[in-house]
C-alpha cells in the first residue's frame, strides 16, 4: 500500500513537471541552461542597404556576464568591446584609446549591425528576466524550424525596458530560443530573432547561428555565427580589464 | 615743411600714370579685404540667425545632464515644470517657449532616415522660432493643430523618402524611459526654410503628441528664449541664469553658440575664416608692396638728383614718406568705394548658391542667397592700413638710396 502511495505520488509529481510547466518555469530553465562562461571565435554578417559586410571576432564570456568582443578581420583588427559590470568600453587601436559608453550613447549600433551596445549590456543583465517582464504561455503549440517550441509571451513590468513586449519560441527539448519577436510599446514588430542552429554542450545552450533583422527595414540583418568554441573553461579574470583592454 | 608737402604733392601729379596703377593696387587690395570680411560676417550671421530661428532660439533653458549628452538628444534630462519657469520668464518680459526635442527614425515606404524632431508648443512656438511665415510651407500645407498626429517634415527629407502630403509616416524612437515606441503620423505640411538642416533631416509635431507618446508626463527637453538681436548675448544669457538658478539648481541657461558644438564648432569655423581674411589681407598687402617698391625704386635716380642739388636726406625721407602718404589716401579711399560698392551688390541684392552648393552639408546653415554684411570696423580699419602699409614699404627703398653713393645713385638703373 505504502509503495502505492508513493508511485502515486511520483506519477503525479512527473505528470505535473510535463504538462502544468508554466511560462515562469521555461524562462528559468532556460536562463539556467545559458549560464555559462565561454572563448569562442566566429564570424558577424551585416546586411544593410549598402551590402554586406564580414566582421570576424573572438569572444571571451565570464559566468558573471563580463564579455570581451575582438574583432580580428583586416579593416577593424584590434578593436575591443569591453563588457564589465552593465558599462561598455571601447578600444580604437588607431586612437590608441579607451572610450565609455554611456547613457544615450548605448543605443549606437555596434559597428553598424542590428545589435546596439544596450543589447550587450542587456544580455550581461545579472536580474532575471521575470524581474522585468510578465511571462505568459501561449496554449497553442508551433513549431520553429521543425522543432516543437513553447511559445511564451513577456510583457514588460517595468518602463525602462527596451523592449515592452517580446514573443519568445523557446526549444521544448533544449530550453533555448529558437525565435524572438520584439516589439514596441505600440506593439508594432521591431526586430526578429531567429536562432538556426544550437548545439547541447554538457547540459548547456550555444547558440551557434543565429540572425538579428530589423522588422522595419527590408535589408537589414545582422548575422552572428560562433564556429569554434570552448564552455566552461578558465579565463584569465584579468583579460576583462581595462588594462588588458589596451594590449 | 610745407615746401615738402608741396614738392610730394606736385609728384603724385607729375607721375599719374605711376600714381594711379600705385592706387589701382591698393584700391583692389582693401575693397577686395573689405568685401571678403563682409562676405564671411554675412555668412556667418545669417547662419547664426537660421540656426536660432529654427532650431535653438537665442538660448535655452536646459537641464544640467541634457547639456552633456546633448548630442545625443537624451529625454530623460529635463526640464520638469515648464510652466513655472515660463511664468517667470513671462514676468520678466522674455519670449519663451517649450519644447521636446528627440531623434528618431523615419520610415515611409521602403526607405527610412534619421531625423530630429521637435514637439512644438503651438500657442507660443512663434514668440522664439520662425514657423509662422507662410512662404515657408509647400502649397496645400496647413499648420499643426493640438492633439491631431500630424507632422510637418523639411522639404529635402520628403523629396529623399518620397513623402507626399498627406501620407501617413512612421517614426521609430524610445519614451523617456528608454523603451521602444513608434508614432504613426499623417503628413500636414512640408516646410522649406533658409536652414538646410531643418530642410534635410527635421521635423515638428505638436507637443501634447509627443508628450504622450514619449511619456514625458508635462516635463519638456528645452525652454527656448529669445533676445533682441542687438543686446548682449552673454549679458542676457546670465539675465535669464540669474532668475532660474535659485529655485532650480538643475537647470542650466546655454546660449545658442553653446548649444551648437559647445562652441568648439564655431571657434574652428571662426579660426578658418580668421585664417582666410588673414590670406587676404596678406594678398592684399603685397600686392600694395609690390606696387609701392616699384615706384620707389624707379625714382633712385631722381633721389640721387635731388641729393647732388643739396637736398638732406631728411628732407627727401619726408617727401617720400607724404607721397606714400598721398598714394596711400588716395588708394584706400577708392578701396573703401570699391569695396563699398562690392559689398553692396551682395548686401542688397547676394548670390544665389543654390546651384552651387546644391544641398552639400558644410557645416554652416545657410540655403539659397547668400548676403553679406556691413563691418564698418573692417573699413575703418582697412583705410587706416592703406597708407600705413604704403609708408612701410616706401620706407625700405628710399633708405636703401638714401646709403647710396650720390653717383651710384645717379648711374642706378
Amino acid at each position: 500500500m505504502k509503495k502505492t502511495v508513493i508511485l502515486f505520488i511520483a506519477v503525479l509529481l512527473a505528470s505535473t513537471q510535463l504538462y502544468g510547466i508554466t511560462a515562469d518555469d521555461i524562462i528559468r530553465r532556460m536562463e539556467a541552461a545559458s549560464d555559462m562562461s565561454m572563448v569562442a571565435s566566429g564570424k558577424m554578417g551585416i546586411t544593410d542597404s549598402f551590402g554586406e559586410r564580414v566582421k570576424k571576432y573572438t569572444l571571451h564570456q565570464s559566468k558573471d556576464g563580463k564579455m570581451l568582443l575582438e574583432f580580428t578581420n583586416p579593416e577593424d583588427a584590434g578593436q575591443k568591446i569591453l563588457r564589465i559590470d552593465n558599462e561598455i568600453y571601447l578600444y580604437f587601436p588607431d586612437a590608441v584609446e579607451i572610450v565609455r559608453i554611456q547613457g544615450d550613447a548605448l543605443k549606437d549600433r555596434v559597428l553598424g549591425s542590428d545589435f546596439s551596445y544596450e543589447d550587450l549590456t542587456r544580455e550581461a543583465d545579472e536580474t532575471s528576466t521575470l524581474d522585468k517582464y510578465k511571462a505568459v504561455l501561449d496554449e497553442k503549440e508551433e513549431t520553429v524550424d521543425g522543432f516543437a517550441c513553447y511559445k511564451v509571451i513577456l510583457t514588460a513590468t517595468k518602463k525602462d525596458v527596451v523592449y515592452p513586449k517580446e514573443i519568445l519560441w523557446i526549444d521544448k527539448d533544449l530550453f533555448a530560443i529558437r525565435k524572438a519577436h520584439l516589439f514596441s510599446l505600440t506593439d508594432k514588430l521591431l526586430r526578429t530573432l531567429h536562432v538556426r542552429d544550437i548545439k547541447k554542450v554538457n547540459g548547456k545552450n550555444v547558440s551557434t547561428k543565429m540572425e538579428m533583422a530589423d522588422a522595419m527595414k527590408k535589408d537589414s540583418k545582422t548575422t552572428f555565427t560562433i564556429d569554434k568554441y570552448e564552455i566552461d573553461t578558465p579565463i584569465d579574470p584579468n583579460i576583462f580589464s581595462l588594462e588588458e583592454l589596451t594590449w | 615743411m610745407k615746401f615738402l608737402i608741396l614738392l610730394a604733392w606736385k609728384n603724385l601729379f607729375r607721375y599719374k600714370k605711376r600714381t594711379f596703377i600705385t592706387c589701382i593696387a591698393i584700391a583692389v587690395g582693401i575693397a577686395i579685404f573689405i568685401w571678403v570680411d563682409g562676405f564671411m560676417m554675412g555668412f556667418e550671421k545669417d547662419s547664426d540667425k537660421n540656426l536660432m530661428d529654427y532650431e535653438t532660439g537665442s538660448a535655452q533653458i536646459i537641464n544640467k545632464k541634457y547639456f552633456e549628452e546633448k548630442d545625443y538628444l537624451p529625454l530623460n534630462y529635463t526640464v520638469k515644470n515648464p510652466g513655472a519657469i515660463l511664468s517667470i520668464l513671462k514676468d520678466n518680459n522674455i519670449p519663451a517657449t517649450k519644447r521636446i526635442t528627440f531623434g528618431g527614425e523615419i520610415f515611409f515606404g521602403e526607405g527610412s532616415r534619421q531625423m530630429k524632431v521637435f514637439g512644438i508648443d503651438l500657442e507660443t512656438v512663434n514668440n522664439v522660432y520662425r514657423l509662422d511665415n507662410d512662404k515657408l510651407y509647400v502649397e496645400n500645407s496647413r499648420k499643426l493643430a493640438a492633439g491631431r498626429n500630424e507632422i510637418i517634415i523639411g522639404e529635402w527629407l520628403t523629396e529623399d523618402l518620397g513623402i507626399k502630403m498627406g501620407a501617413t509616416v512612421e517614426i521609430r524612437t524610445r519614451t523617456k524611459h528608454g523603451a521602444y515606441t513608434t508614432l504613426t503620423l499623417t503628413v500636414a505640411g512640408i516646410i522649406n526654410t533658409e536652414n538646410p538642416i531643418v530642410n534635410k533631416s527635421c521635423a515638428f509635431i505638436p507637443l501634447d503628441v509627443a508628450n504622450s507618446a514619449l511619456q514625458m508626463n508635462g516635463e519638456v527637453t528645452d525652454i527656448s528664449v529669445r533676445f533682441d538681436e542687438w543686446k548682449d548675448l552673454d549679458k542676457e544669457v546670465e539675465r535669464v541664469s540669474g532668475l532660474i538658478s535659485a529655485d532650480y539648481p538643475d537647470l542650466v541657461t546655454k546660449s545658442y553658440i553653446d548649444l551648437f558644438g559647445g562652441g568648439g564648432i564655431m571657434e574652428s569655423k571662426r579660426s578658418v575664416i580668421n585664417v582666410m581674411m588673414f590670406l587676404v589681407f596678406v594678398i592684399a598687402t603685397v600686392g600694395i608692396a609690390n606696387t609701392m617698391l616699384i615706384a620707389v625704386y624707379e625714382r633712385i635716380r631722381e633721389i640721387g638728383m635731388m641729393r647732388a642739388l643739396g637736398m638732406k636726406d631728411s628732407g627727401i625721407r619726408i617727401t617720400f614718406m607724404f607721397e606714400s602718404i598721398g598714394i596711400g589716401l588716395f588708394g584706400s579711399i577708392f578701396g573703401v568705394i570699391l569695396g563699398s560698392l562690392l559689398n553692396a551688390y551682395t548686401y542688397f541684392i547676394g548670390f544665389d548658391i543654390t546651384g552651387l552648393i546644391g544641398r552639400m552639408d558644410f557645416g554652416y546653415r545657410m540655403v539659397n542667397i547668400f548676403k553679406s554684411t556691413w563691418n564698418p570696423g573692417t573699413m575703418v580699419l582697412a583705410f587706416i592700413i592703406g597708407p600705413l602699409i604704403a609708408i612701410l614699404v616706401s620706407m625700405i627703398p628710399s633708405s636703401k638710396a638714401l646709403k647710396m653713393e650720390v653717383t651710384d645713385c645717379l648711374r642706378y638703373q
